[in-house]
């Protein structure tokens, strides 16, 4: 079997949804193929296959990767893709950085730290956070200039949902960020109404945060619709993706009316299209939004979701 | 001279530190007065005047008695350097809330090492241990009508078991205790800490059910408390508290609860009222008491599984 034909392969293990199986195998391909054509091919489904969590320092590198070949070739769409992922494996990054950082002062009553070894680590770990902030910014804002100047719209779409799924980490940091009060914090764990987003920009948030956190929301639900109409334009049912995704979003901030209605946009692509990975991720997404968020993973302790392996 | 130098050996030595013990001295204290503590009986409530240099005390504690029939002081002069360095750390950095450097952990750390095992209680238990390993030995001694080298031996070493354990373990629990997270509880609302004659706790809640299995520093919810003063307790611990953290009133109180319920025959307070809490042998929480009566009613309920199935044997 050629190269080409085992790429095929695992495009269409993909596309089964057999994640783990595909990433195996692009992975026993990644040393063998230099050939920049179809090395691109191999970075683009690898950043699919591989586990964002498990493997974010790889895909990291592999997205730098992938964006270097694409400049090389003139490719402004691709490069514009690949600098967007590259933008969203660092977000994954910092979320690990900054759980790390408030486990350094975790109790709310803390108020200094007790080595000056921690105290080190958490300077290092803000200045680390800063710079890979500015990164990405950078990155988000280069990227939707290629791909705006690439005329190629469907590229313009996925770096818009890129984009949208950032603020919304953004959007959680922060929340997590501001909520390390324990009066606040003990009011947003015992009464459910009050993590539905008006409720909880009104009670639990000072107005200034409150602002802040309803424009990231404000700025991932625009990005996620603004890229959802350019599919629905392209009749592309990645449309049904970036509905599905904004949904997720909606979801993990308590807007579940919301999440519903992109949820039942994203089902009606699924159907219309006859998309099976967007009909089982729609099925999976249903369950989710019905549990009100009470199943979320317990990620930092090693609990593992099966991503449609 | 020889004289001089006999009076100059620290013969007098504490099982819990002076320096570590000046912290608790009573601020009401009259100036013409040495400055003194308030020490109590486990089960009592009323305390006595004592100044920290008379208590805790044994003569010749850790000094080692060598063959030649010499003496050996320099387990208690090593000691009395690590409190040396201790007493200025907690005196510079810890009281003023400052962050320790990497020495002054480790220091801390091996001065905490040193406190789990130089009291009396750990003494005692030593020295039990043996006392049990050399009547079963001399009883086998005697029914083989073999000669008692082995119950000599073991009555030899245990001149020196405890004050030798010390250092021989030292290390290894000070490189453990400074892999744990640090954090000093700093007492708010008034409330002071309270100390005893084993101030140097482990404690761990998912033990706290059973009677078997006792706490150690390797558990993953174990955690190593320190009363440093009345105003601060260290607490060494696998998860992630850490830092100089305010410590509410009434969990001031419940640890010095605990502090009391697991002292060996003494607590030391810094003033000569007690609280009724501590006196109390579960903590005043509703939800811990359902825990309780819970952890009861299973209990019962084996223990009559258990008989019936004794009695259906039979």
């Amino acid at each position: 079997m050629s190269k080409k034909d085992d790429l095929q392969s695992a495009i269409s293990l993909l596309q089964q949804g057999k994640r783990k199986e595909a990433a195996a195998q692009l992975l026993s391909l990644e040393a063998k193929i230099t050939d920049k054509g179809l090395r691109i091919q191999l970075i683009d489904l690898l950043l699919s296959a591989l586990d964002p969590v498990d493997e974010c320092e790889r895909l990291i590198i592999l997205s730098s990767e992938g964006a270097k070949i694409a400049n090389d070739y003139g490719r402004k769409d691709y490069q514009a893709h690949f600098m967007s992922r590259k933008a969203e494996f660092l977000m994954t990054k910092i979320s690990f950085l900054q759980y790390r950082q408030s486990n350094l002062k975790l109790s709310p009553e803390w108020f200094e730290f007790s080595t000056e070894a921690d105290k080190n680590e958490f300077n290092e770990l803000t200045a680390k956070i800063d710079l890979i902030e500015k990164e990405i910014e950078e990155l988000l804002q280069e990227s939707l200039q290629l791909a705006e100047e690439s005329g190629n719209k469907t590229a313009l779409g996925r770096v818009l949902m890129e984009r949208a799924s950032i603020e919304s980490s953004r959007y959680l940091h922060y929340k997590a960020k501001f909520l390390h009060n324990n009066f606040r914090a003990k009011l947003w764990l015992k009464f459910d109404f009050l993590r539905n987003p008006f409720f909880e920009q009104l009670i639990i948030y000072p107005r200034k945060h409150a602002k802040r956190l309803q424009s990231f929301i404000n700025a991932f639900t625009s990005n996620f619709l603004r890229a959802a109409k350019i599919f629905e334009e392209l009749d592309d049912p990645t449309a049904g993706y970036a509905y599905h995704n904004l949904a997720i979003h909606l979801k993990s901030s308590y807007a579940f009316r919301a999440a519903k209605k992109y949820f039942r946009k994203a089902k009606k692509i699924a159907e219309k299209y006859d998309d099976p990975l967007l009909k089982s991720k729609v099925n999976e997404l249903e369950i989710s939004i019905n549990a009100k968020n009470q199943d979320i993973p317990d990620y930092v302790n090693g609990e593992k979701r099966p991503r449609n392996e | 001279m020889t004289n001089k130098m006999a009076k100059n050996k620290p013969t007098k030595q504490h099982a819990v530190p002076q320096c570590y013990l000046r912290e608790w001295v009573d601020p009401n204290t009259p100036t013409e007065q040495e400055p003194y503590v308030w020490i109590f009986n486990r089960n009592e409530r009323k305390g006595r005047k004592k100044a920290p240099s008379n208590i805790f005390t044994e003569t010749d504690l850790f000094t080692l008695k060598l063959k030649t029939g010499e003496k050996n002081y320099s387990i208690e002069e090593t000691l009395s350097r690590l409190e040396g360095r201790y007493a200025s750390i907690f005196r510079t950095k810890i009281k003023n809330h400052i962050p320790l450097s990497e020495e002054e952990h480790i220091i801390l750390c091996a001065f905490v090492g040193a406190m789990l095992q130089r009291t009396q209680r750990h003494k005692d238990s030593i020295e039990n241990f043996h006392d049990q390993l050399i009547e079963r030995v001399e009883s086998m001694e005697q029914a083989h009508k073999a000669e008692p080298k082995e119950s000599k031996r073991l009555k030899e070493s245990k001149v020196n078991a405890h004050k030798l354990s010390i250092f021989q373990t030292l290390p290894h629990i000070t490189e453990i205790l400074a892999q744990m997270n640090l954090a000093f509880l700093c007492a708010e609302g008034g409330t002071k800490f309270i100390t005893s004659d084993d101030p140097c706790n482990l404690f761990n809640p998912d033990l706290q059910w059973q009677k078997f299995y006792s706490p150690g520093l390797a558990q993953k919810n174990v955690q190593v408390t320190v009363p440093l003063s009345p105003n601060i307790k260290l607490c060494l611990s696998w998860s992630n508290l850490r830092g100089y953290i305010r410590f509410e009133k009434d969990r001031v109180e419940d640890s010095n609860r605990l502090m009391r319920a697991q002292c060996y025959q003494y607590f030391v307070s810094h003033s000569p009222k007690t609280q009724r809490i501590w006196f109390r042998r579960y903590p005043m929480d509703f939800f811990f008491i359902l825990k309780i009566l819970k952890h009861k009613v299973i209990a019962v309920i084996d223990i009559l599984k258990f008989k019936i199935r004794h009695v259906k044997k039979r």
